[in-house]
């Protein structure tokens, strides 16, 4: 809808951009996935959280790798994003923030909210969060069937109200992971949260990982990515702080018109991310191999892994995907996200191409 | 749920589109709402201060979009913005402001300040030779005579000494206005934040 060539031309121009971050990337988002432990048993879990599989990282560890991180790389535009897992199961979840707090970080969180009432919205708002994103994955039975949690919904319903209510926060987002089942949900939701002084409603589509893969049917057909994006398009045509998420390379037609900037997979140009073990990798939600991780903070000092590591993610993925070899939108994609990435087939386990253009 | 400038701003962007896709021809377009072509006073580059004490100005979105340069003061006022009528010639210009930064002359590093470092970029660009596409134009033609030469260069300097209070082009009948008064740009820091997900500056020149 928006002119192609205009897009055409930034999408040149963020290309280029990009190839500079490769030599040159920036640290802008720091996740710190402070545990792997979960009340909820979502069924599309990248993580597949409640599976623990490593000791957790101490207070003390975070603090030393805090000061490590301000004292060799500054503050200066960057955000800490924390998550799990449910990080307020951590009993110190509030020491470590509010140690983050003093030191000066900003920080926002993801959460399932069920574990968020007054006090605790309160203690958040003591601590600097500024915002955060809660999950919330259909009307409410269907919320609840696919975390797998009963009462979920009304929990995390109250849970954001509770935010709402501290009226302390920056942005308090609602993220929906849309499925084939849900696809049918989109309106029903937006009565939902217009009624609720939210600060954006982020809809993503289910992807293909984690525990998801083992329910295909709940993937989204082609004509379900239609109705999606239009979905979202429509929203905003009429105002509505509706997005997309950051994934995906979604082509002519709608790139930069279901969110308001244009696709690039920041993983080790932007973005690098703690495991609950400290584990040094990219981004969380990439599959977890050990050739990518990156190094420890246990015995790695994170800048100089930042500085010196992450070559895997500074480079274009189209380069070994033959189906990418004669893609006219090869240069803007580069073998699409990191996270949906197959690393055995070496291509694209979702490609737009022949879906959306 | 929440709306905003920047939402309203989305909004009348995607339905110009829409208006103009159904008409199949731009000049169908009234200027009054042509969104997508806004003067240098319209745009939105209302800067923050980057305040290292209290790092104020990094909270965003955990998920969320970026936010944007500030929309005016009111939707309205951004709606009804004097336009040029729609010319096929400069096409891309029309359509600038929605995409990215919105075109500045002079801000040649498309950062939404317009300070010294536009001036040396300029200046390298130019002694080396570099072509200047249409998009680019928007930034480096400073007088807006349709080039980029050493006269850009020289209002520039010129602007960023104070010796003149506007970059925009005189009409024919003005006088040369010549003052020591000093430069009316905001010498702030400026820093452009992007979402958890969200985009990098878009625009920054990694050729030199």
């Amino acid at each position: 809808m928006l002119n192609v060539d205009t897009k055409r031309s930034h999408l040149n121009k963020l290309a280029d951009y990009r190839r500079g971050l490769m030599t040159e990337p920036q640290l802008r988002n720091l996740f710190l996935e402070l545990t792997l432990r979960c009340n909820e048993n979502c069924i599309h879990c990248g993580s597949r959280c409640g599976e623990v599989r490593a000791e957790e990282l101490s207070l003390a560890q975070y603090h030393k790798f805090l000061r490590e991180v301000r004292e060799d790389m500054g503050l200066e535009h960057k955000m800490l994003c924390i998550t799990g897992g449910e990080p307020l199961l951590r009993k110190d979840f509030f020491d470590i923030m509010a140690y983050a707090h003093q030191l000066g970080f900003n920080w926002g969180m993801t959460s399932n909210a069920t574990l968020i009432d007054d006090s605790v919205a309160r203690e958040l708002a003591n601590c600097g969060m500024g915002t955060i994103s809660v999950s919330i994955d259909g009307l409410e039975d269907t919320h609840d069937n696919f975390r797998r949690t009963k009462g979920g919904f009304k929990k995390a319903i109250s849970g954001i109200e509770s935010l709402i209510r501290t009226g302390a926060f920056k942005a308090v987002q609602v993220t929906t992971v849309v499925t084939h089942e849900s696809i049918k949900q989109l309106d029903e939701l937006y009565r939902i949260f217009n009624d609720m002084d939210i600060d954006s409603w982020r809809v993503i589509n289910m992807e293909p990982m984690g525990r998801a893969k083992n329910y295909p049917d709940l993937l989204l057909t082609k004509e379900d990515y239609i109705t999606l994006f239009e979905f979202i398009r429509n929203m905003r045509m009429t105002g509505e702080p509706v997005t997309y998420g950051c994934s995906h390379y979604l082509g002519p037609e709608y790139e930069r018109e279901v969110r308001d900037w244009y696709y690039l997979c920041t993983a080790g140009l932007y973005t690098a991310s703690i495991t609950a073990n400290g584990d040094i990798i990219a981004c969380l939600d990439i599959e977890r191999r050990p050739e990518l991780v990156q190094g420890n903070i246990l015995h790695d000092r994170f800048s100089e892994v930042w500085k010196n590591k992450f070559k895997e993610f500074r480079r274009d993925l189209s380069d070994e995907c033959s189906k990418c070899t004669d893609c006219p939108e090869k240069a803007f994609c580069h073998g699409d996200s990191f996270h949906s990435w197959d690393f055995e087939k070496k291509e694209p386990m979702l490609c737009f191409r022949d879906i959306l253009f | 749920m929440k709306k905003t400038k920047a939402t309203a701003l989305t909004a009348a962007m995607l339905v110009a589109a829409a208006n103009i896709s159904a008409c199949g021809s731009a000049k169908n377009v009234e200027s009054e709402n042509n969104v997508y072509a806004q003067g240098l006073d319209e745009t939105v580059t209302e800067t923050t201060t980057y305040d290292p004490e209290s790092n104020t100005d990094l909270m965003y979105c955990v998920y969320g979009p970026p936010p944007t340069t500030e929309p005016p003061s009111s939707f309205e006022e951004y709606a009804d913005a004097t336009t040029t009528e729609y010319d096929p010639e400069n096409d891309a210009e029309q359509f600038f402001p929605v995409y990215g930064p919105p075109p500045m002359p002079g801000d040649a590093y498309m950062d939404g300040v317009i300070d010294a470092n536009d001036l040396a970029r300029m200046r390298i660009d130019y002694n080396n030779g570099k072509n200047i596409n249409d998009f680019d134009m928007n930034f480096y033609d400073v007088n807006n005579d349709g080039v980029f030469d050493l006269e850009d260069i020289a209002v520039l300097s010129r602007f960023l000494q104070g010796d003149i209070k506007s970059l925009s082009v005189p009409d024919e009948d003005d006088d040369d206005i010549v003052t020591t008064a000093p430069p009316t740009y905001e010498d702030t820091t400026y820093t452009t934040v992007a979402t958890l997900y969200g985009p990098p500056p878009m625009y920054y020149d990694w050729s030199n």
